[in-house]
């Protein structure tokens, strides 16, 4: 009788590694394979978090040796992880496990041979990365399952990671949903949103549910509103092919805002485990009421980027960014306002703004809480009062601040707001892990907290989908904006009309 | 362009009081070592020397507080005052007398343990698990060797033949160090005393580890340039396992690091070294 619990490990310094895995990447010789996945692998590998037996099998259409892809590998440290794998003992360790498969995602034989290859390997526990564009998944799990790849074994596991876009609209969505289902149970697949990994994210709930002191306010009662900024510096760089079909709404809203606003608004999880953490994310999102179809104007701003000057130098317009058509009606920016129905927030407004080109790269959740009700120092103090704000940097610089009021050292009575810093680089000793190796890491332990399921893929392109649509109806000029400024006038006017004003960033 | 304002650091969010406790010789690189993990003024660092001779460091900041000519039974009463309220307080005891630790563990929420020769220090101990957590940086220097041999175990078919495992060699130079990783496995897999543990002389503090039984066998083998484990795993004749893992960064302040990380009880620690004091094992 084999004991099912390994007695040396601890749960403090050493934490459980996955069971004998082989990480499967279709799409081995694309970028993201090169820039993410194979540093991630390499730092999981010096932090001792990959299990004894592991192995890489990369996939793709291009032809290549198992020399050549480890070769790639090391190439790739090189380039997007700056490590001279030259000698190193490790990089050699894993290198000799790495093997690579070339075939047409779309020909039996190749799943044959990849079949032969995990016999070969003896796997036991196999992730599949599907590294490729939306439209070959399909091929991909079908032809798994065809080759007896997809089903869960006797002894090990089969997953399957699968990367954004998740559809490009409801209908596209729940297709796909329901072709990955075919094929994998919802257990079995883990759809990445490298947002969820980000350090800050998760501390977001620890924030939240490991203190006392924040959930009795987080309501309606004591917070205003909730201001969610991701702003982007870059343009659209060598993205304009997929970009140009999804734009700043499918791009970033649909997934990372959303995640993020759940994270807010969800109510406490009985538990931290996955499927409560989950569920009240779900609830949270349900609450979220359409912005198309009710009796208001819709709350949404679009624009696009015009020629101007970010970061030290002047850049073009969208329109004439290498393979954007000129004429394009692609959104580079949105901003919009959410109401959620429900006890805790009914009549907290949500406003999410998103947009490439902006002054700073930021993402960044702004609690901003009630003034006081009574504003006993207006008569000597005549400034007014600034609101109460929790700030939830989640990158670049990760870390959370608080602004409150404090009086000015002096005679006479004077208040000004002041900033309390917490930022993990400082705070914290050690490195914070790539997103991406947490994300992997936690796929190979079968963990799925942190990564997208099928229903909140569908509730959010459901609240996504009308508002594209509408703009698709719509033949009204694009509004514009200068790159280098905060979005349009338009999304000023959004929220003034409201009596509030886009957070100073 | 980057904001330069943007990439200065933003106050300090402070996490602990480190004080370290020794005679002077070993009190001068601490603000050092610190300071390597915390350029930010995040630890409250406090150096109390026991020999009565301590002076500032050459690398001390204005914020290194040094205290020296105490007699070691008032060393708790000087971290009694010193010590940032409402934080945890990491006393890193580099040496001086052994009964000073009994004052200190009612007052510290962790002690990490450092003296050249732990033997003294290590047999107070226990005693003092309820007052407060321990560990040594001799255990820090471990963990790197027991994850790898953990990972080993993570295989089923060795699970298996863990049942039969007779006989445990040790290399190293650090017998203490050997004597503890020895502890740990006789605490872990209930041992009791039935595997007998041969340690090996060598240069370096540790340099192998193999466990053997019937028909199985984990090796854990230091490589020439001392940084990289070959760890192998053998059940029946059969390689299950046979991987290189790095063993990171062994210096002084990235095990101290390890230490200022944890923040709560070692179980395994205190298991391991209770194993290691029982004559019996």
């Amino acid at each position: 009788m084999v004991p099912l619990d390994n007695p040396l490990l601890d749960n403090l310094r050493i934490e459980p590694t996955p069971g004998a895995t082989t990480l499967v990447i279709f799409g081995a010789s694309g970028d993201l394979t090169k820039r993410k996945l194979l540093p991630a692998v390499y730092s999981l590998s010096r932090g001792q978090r990959l299990p004894a037996r592991f192995a890489v099998v990369g996939v793709a259409r291009t032809e290549m040796t198992d020399e050549q892809f480890r070769q790639q590998f090391q190439d790739s440290l090189r380039e997007f992880a700056k490590v001279d794998a030259r000698g190193d003992e490790v990089v050699r360790s894993l290198q000799a496990q790495m093997f690579f498969v070339a075939g047409d995602m779309d020909d039996a034989k190749l799943y044959a041979r990849l079949a032969d290859k995990l016999k070969e390997l003896n796997a036991e526990g196999v992730l599949y990365y599907l590294a490729i564009p939306p439209t070959v998944y399909g091929a991909v799990v079908e032809k798994l399952e065809a080759a007896g790849l997809a089903g869960t074994p006797e002894t090990g596991w089969r997953r399957l990671i699968v990367e954004k876009p998740f559809g490009s609209d409801l209908a596209s969505a729940q297709a796909l949903n329901a072709q990955l289902h075919r094929h994998f149970t919802e257990e079995q697949i883990f759809r990445i949103d490298h947002y969820l990994g980000k350090e800050t994210v998760q501390n977001l709930l620890a924030l939240r549910f490991a203190n006392g002191m924040f959930e009795p306010i987080w309501n309606r009662r004591y917070i205003d509103q909730v201001q969610i900024t991701a702003a982007e510096t870059v343009g659209v760089e060598r993205r304009a092919s997929y970009y140009e079909g999804a734009g700043a709404l499918r791009d970033m809203v649909q997934n990372h805002l959303m995640q993020l606003l759940t994270l807010v608004a969800m109510e406490p999880p009985t538990e931290f485990s996955a499927s409560s953490v989950r569920d009240r994310k779900m609830d949270a999102l349900l609450a979220v009421q359409p912005v198309v179809g009710n009796d208001e104007r819709p709350a949404v701003v679009r624009a696009q980027y015009r020629e101007g000057w970010v970061s030290g130098g002047e850049v073009p317009a969208y329109r004439s960014e290498p393979g954007v058509k000129p004429d394009s009606s692609t959104e580079t920016f949105v901003a919009l306002r959410l109401k959620l129905d429900s006890w805790r927030w009914a009549g907290v407004p949500f406003y999410l703004r998103t947009g490439k080109r902006l002054p700073k790269r930021t993402t960044e959740i702004a609690i901003q809480f009630h003034r006081p009700p009574l504003q006993i120092f207006k008569r000597v103090s005549p400034t007014p009062l600034a609101s109460d704000l929790l700030i939830i940097n989640v990158q670049p610089d990760e870390g959370i601040s608080l602004r409150f009021n404090a009086k000015i050292p002096g005679t006479r009575i004077q208040v000004a707001p002041v900033m309390m810093n917490f930022r993990y680089g400082t705070t914290f000793q050690g490195d914070v892990p790539e997103a991406y190796e947490t994300l992997l890491l936690d796929a190979m332990l079968g963990d799925p907290t942190l990564f997208a399921r099928h229903d909140f893929v569908e509730a959010s392109w459901a609240l996504i989908t009308p508002i594209n649509e509408m703009w698709r109806a719509d033949r009204t000029a694009l509004p514009t904006y200068e790159s280098g400024e905060w979005g349009p006038d338009e999304a000023d006017a959004l929220i003034e009309k409201e009596g509030r004003r886009w957070r100073t960033l | 362009m980057e904001n330069p304002l943007a990439a200065a650091p933003l106050g300090r969010a402070r996490t602990a009081t480190v004080v370290a406790v020794g005679p002077s010789d070993r009190l001068a690189d601490v603000a050092q070592i610190l300071a390597a993990q915390d350029n930010a003024g995040a630890l409250h660092i406090v150096r109390i020397a026991t020999d009565g001779t301590g002076t500032p460091g050459p690398d001390d900041g204005p914020d290194v507080i040094t205290i020296a000519g105490l007699r070691p039974q008032f060393v708790n009463n000087a971290i009694a005052g010193v010590r940032l309220s409402s934080l945890p307080t990491i006393v890193w005891w580099r040496g001086g007398p052994p009964e000073g630790l009994d004052g200190v563990a009612s007052l510290a929420d962790r002690v990490v343990l450092d003296a050249v020769d732990p033997w003294p220090l290590w047999s107070r101990t226990p005693p003092l698990y309820d007052q407060t957590a321990f560990t040594d940086l001799r255990w820090a220097g471990l963990t790197r060797w027991r994850a790898a041999l953990a990972h080993c175990f993570d295989l089923p078919r060795v699970r298996e033949s863990a049942a039969g495992f007779n006989s445990l060699s040790i290399a190293g130079a650090d017998r203490a160090q050997a004597a503890l990783f020895a502890g740990w496995l006789d605490a872990s897999l209930g041992w009791r005393g039935r595997v007998r543990a041969a340690f090996v002389p060598s240069s370096v503090p540790l340099e192998s580890v193999t466990l053997r039984g019937s028909g199985c066998e984990v090796a854990l083998q230091l490589l020439p340039d001392s940084t990289c484990l070959s760890t192998e795993g053998r059940v029946a004749g059969d390689v299950v396992a046979s991987r290189v893992v790095s063993l990171g960064d062994q210096s002084l302040a990235t095990l101290l690091a390890e230490e200022l990380r944890v923040r709560s009880r070692d179980i395994a620690f205190e298991r391991a070294l209770e194993r290691t004091l029982d004559p019996r094992a």
